[in-house]
């Protein structure tokens, strides 16, 4: 396992209205070398906030409330690691577990909340700004990430070549600036862009939205991370280009062997490129297993918003026969209210009769229907 | 890990390195380039009546040569002391370059300070040093100057110093504003997430490289506005102080002579203020233009 990710909890403080929004809430994953995940919802789901949680870039406070985040480091620098974990957060506990430390340990020293009335007694903004420094270290070097929109992630103010071979002699101190210049090169060819001479002298504006997201994942892959995190690297993008950068995602996970996170909305673009799919919804994960299990089969078990996002997005076969596409009814519920029925009880199609009473009662627990396929639905109980 | 090794040369940046003929427009290399003759004769000319060489004696008084119009031996003339105008010239160069540059720094440290933390945290500063830099704004410059020179000795290195205060509040909007611009966009986030410190995220790529524009414009028009405000106030008698010479004295000095037909006492250091603010000004506009064409091209 390269990096695990137990019971996360993201609460954001509305300052207006005094009261807790709830972002994400109980949400595990765990992601082994060379696989990719995918984390499918729509919007409003906590995909983003899970993405950015792991790289503690979560700002607002209270933000991150709770959860464990297990990372391992290469050996070499997981002294330093330690070190920093001990000093910066002075906490003994619960930091290390076999080769795998706990990034967010020192979390429970710091903050304290009641479940219900969801309350905060002591806020997590002072371990935000304590982890910091560990952070700083896993930043970049092991966890890299790619964001929505690739033509504003770069600095519109310096050339391209020059972005790129800082962030090389960020990483590499050691290498000479012919070195640099030829790694940057190496790099820029390698996500497949035709004349990286011509994108190094150019500035951010004058490329395209396609071609600036090969540079951000040419800077994102310029210390070798071990897993990448691509956040909608599709938005904004048309779909041949698509069709593209995932091909490349693939390709350099494949050469690289990294562990790449990628979120998406889409379920079918998730599929065409991920081992293992993870759907979320309302904060919650609905729905956890490979792909195969959660897209593909048609009579195996499903969570009933899995098989309402498949039936959303068209296939090749539903466009020949001229199927009318189904939307899902109604929207995503209060996220300011405690969770006290199956979110999705609203919009699902299966929730009659006695079934009905069931879901009313309280948010279902995962279920697991085959090894390592978990599904929140109390259809699946036995 | 990999380790990559490229012994060859850096041929292809030098191929695509765009000649600034290319990068800007005509007007702006003039303008530019007059800029810079401007600033190189007002350094040139300081260091000469610092070291005092090349040139007659300013000081010198010489009643035979009085009123003398320009020619090969006095390059703008004399004046009614028959002292050579183009070394008085030279020499006026002394009362506003010092105090200038003091000003100038003063403006652009503390503008840039609080703009930044201003900007930066504008959560916990922002209201707090807004408040006090309106105060500051608030003052009416000419009449802040005439406070000084009543209270204290008309000294024009404590002028420039309360000019330089004066003009904090305009830099330090500026700044602010960028900041506030800067901080939202996602390439910050996206140097966040590549393990960048907050400091250098602040000061490499929100000051450094996004804000270096403004800070230069910011700094020469500051130099023009502390001759203007210099050679103004020596005009109304209030700065430098007459033997020593200073573009504003030497004008209200000939401004007695110009309609006896003696117009060189005060045109010619009247035309080279003219010449040395819009110099000034043209560098900064040039810059500027230069410098937005580089990121849209």
């Amino acid at each position: 396992m390269l990096a695990e990710l137990n019971e996360l909890k993201v609460y954001f403080y509305d300052q207006r209205n005094k009261r807790f929004i709830r972002s994400v809430e109980n949400v595990s994953l765990g992601i082994r070398e060379g696989t990719i995940l995918g984390v499918v919802g729509e919007s409003g789901c906590g995909k983003t906030v899970t993405a950015l949680s792991m790289m503690g870039l979560v700002e607002s406070e209270p933000g991150i409330i709770g959860g464990t985040f297990f990372f391992r480091p290469d050996d070499d620098d997981a002294d330093e690691l330690e070190d920093t974990i001990l000093r910066g957060l002075c906490t003994k506990k619960n930091y290390r577990r076999e080769r795998m430390y706990n990034l967010f340990c020192g979390l429970d020293d710091y903050i304290e909340f009641e479940q219900s009335p969801f309350t905060i007694i002591k806020d997590s903004e002072k371990w935000l700004r304590r982890t910091n420094r560990v952070m700083e270290l896993i930043r970049g070097k092991y966890i890299s990430m790619i964001f929505q929109s690739p033509a504003q992630s770069l600095n519109p103010y310096i050339s391209v070549g020059q972005q790129l071979q800082r962030t090389i002699q960020r990483f590499h101190g050691e290498m000479n600036k012919y070195e640099v210049h030829g790694y940057a090169e190496e790099l820029l060819r390698s996500v497949r862009l035709r004349r990286p001479d011509v994108v190094m002298a150019s500035f951010p504006s004058a490329l395209s939205i396609g071609m600036a997201q090969r540079v951000v994942i040419a800077v994102a892959l310029c210390s070798d991370p071990c897993l990448l995190i691509a956040d909608e690297p599709t938005t904004g993008l048309d779909t041949t280009n698509i069709h593209r950068i995932i091909k490349l995602l693939e390709e350099l996970q494949m050469e690289r062997n990294l562990a790449l996170i990628f979120i998406s909305h889409n379920i079918r673009i998730v599929s065409a490129i991920a081992t293992d799919i993870l759907v979320m919804y309302a904060g919650i994960v609905v729905e956890r297993g490979t792909r195969a299990e959660v897209t593909k089969t048609r009579r195996g078990p499903r969570h009933p918003y899995t098989e309402m996002l498949v039936s959303s997005v068209p296939g090749d076969a539903d466009i020949k026969r001229g199927k009318r596409l189904r939307e899902i009814p109604g929207s995503m519920p209060n996220n300011k209210k405690e969770m006290d029925a199956c979110p999705f009880l609203e919009r699902c199609p299966y929730a009659k009769g006695s079934l009905r009473r069931k879901c009313r009662s309280a948010c279902p627990e995962p279920v697991e229907v085959s090894p390592m396929h978990f599904i929140r639905c109390y259809r699946f109980y036995s | 890990m990999k380790r990559y090794y490229y012994e060859r040369e850096i041929t292809n940046i030098e191929k695509f390195y765009v000649p600034l003929s290319k990068r800007a427009s005509v007007r702006d290399v003039v303008s530019i380039g007059f800029g810079l003759f401007v600033v190189s004769y007002l350094v040139v000319f300081f260091t000469i009546s610092v070291t005092n060489s090349f040139i007659k004696d300013p000081m010198e008084i010489n009643i035979s040569q009085m009123f003398l119009p320009p020619s090969m031996e006095h390059l703008f003339g004399t004046d009614y002391l028959g002292r050579d105008i183009f070394s008085r010239i030279v020499k006026g160069t002394e009362a506003f370059f010092i105090p200038g540059i003091l000003s100038i720094s003063i403006s652009t440290t503390f503008g840039l300070l609080f703009g930044i933390v201003s900007g930066y945290y504008a959560k916990y500063f922002s209201k707090g040093i807004f408040y006090f830099l309106n105060i500051i704004d608030s003052i009416p410059r000419i009449i802040l100057i005439l406070l000084i020179v009543v209270i204290f000795n008309p000294s024009i290195y404590l002028i420039m110093a309360f000019v330089g205060i004066s003009s904090i509040p305009k830099v330090s909007s500026y700044i602010k504003s960028k900041v506030d611009v800067l901080k939202r966009q996602r390439f910050i986030e996206a140097g966040k997430s590549l393990g960048l410190s907050e400091s250098s995220l602040i000061f490499k790529h929100i000051v450094w490289l996004s804000s270096k524009s403004v800070l230069i414009i910011q700094a020469t028009l500051g130099l023009s506005e502390t001759i203007l405000i210099e050679t103004s106030l020596s005009y109304l008698g209030i700065g430098v102080q007459e033997p020593t010479p200073s573009w504003g004295n030497m004008v209200a000095m000939g401004k007695d002579f110009f309609f006896q037909g003696k117009i060189w006492l005060s045109t010619i250091p009247a035309l080279v203020i003219m010449v040395t603010i819009m110099g000034l000004y043209l560098l900064g506009d040039g810059l500027n233009s230069i410098y937005n064409e580089k990121v849209s091209r």
